[in-house]
């Protein structure tokens, strides 16, 4: 994807609205201001995952 | 990441919730709204129109308005990766697989047929890979008390 810039840009973007800035995702206290906490959000990130059987 | 973020807020979560969707509640401290949380998920997965509506006034009522419009966003969010990732065929980058043995192996993961894009993780560097996961989550905390 990298080969097409402006798609990863767009990606990048997306997730930081609608899940985290790429510099917090590894960081478990940060939640992005979000009014559910961090946890709440990795339950719904993983329970979404495995129904869609992703391995990633 | 559900194990560390739990663990920083005091929460004891039975992991196998993700694969297997339920069973929280009799054994763990589960999140506040888990079970709601679930539910939205879920009905959302499974393009239930009926059951989304339901739980989403659930979700409502147990923890606001705002805190279901940003569910949806992380529900959206992973659905879109998902199918990014499955598209592309891409395989999950060797560090991570081998920070991730034990808890691909404890759900079941490396059932899905996804997994076939990623090379298995064998000998010294399995065994270094477990030992990376448990010093790495030792830092994530770490990671965490500084930042709060």
């Amino acid at each position: 994807m990298s080969l097409v810039p402006d798609s990863v840009r767009l990606l990048t973007t997306l997730a930081s609205v609608q899940y985290l800035q790429p510099g917090d995702v590894i960081n478990p206290s940060m939640n992005g201001g979000r009014k559910i906490s961090r946890a709440q959000m990795e339950l719904l990130a993983g329970r979404v995952s495995s129904l869609s059987a992703c391995f990633y | 990441m559900l194990r560390e973020s739990s663990k920083l807020e005091g929460k004891k979560i039975n992991l196998q919730v993700l694969t297997d969707g339920s069973g929280t509640e009799a054994d763990t401290e589960g999140l506040p709204a888990e079970d709601a949380l679930l539910a939205f998920a879920e009905s959302a997965l499974k393009f239930d129109k009926g059951a989304t509506t339901i739980a989403r006034e659930k979700l409502i009522d147990l923890i606001g308005y705002e805190a279901m419009v940003d569910s949806a966003c992380i529900i959206a969010n992973f659905q879109r990766m998902v199918r990014i990732a499955d598209g592309t065929g891409i395989p999950l980058d060797t560090p991570v697989a081998m920070v991730t043995i034990d808890i691909r192996e404890a759900l079941g993961i490396n059932e899905f047929g996804s997994a076939e894009n990623t090379k298995p993780i064998k000998g010294i560097k399995r065994l270094f890979g477990l030992l990376l996961g448990k010093v790495l989550s030792f830092v994530f905390r770490q990671m965490a008390k500084r930042q709060v």
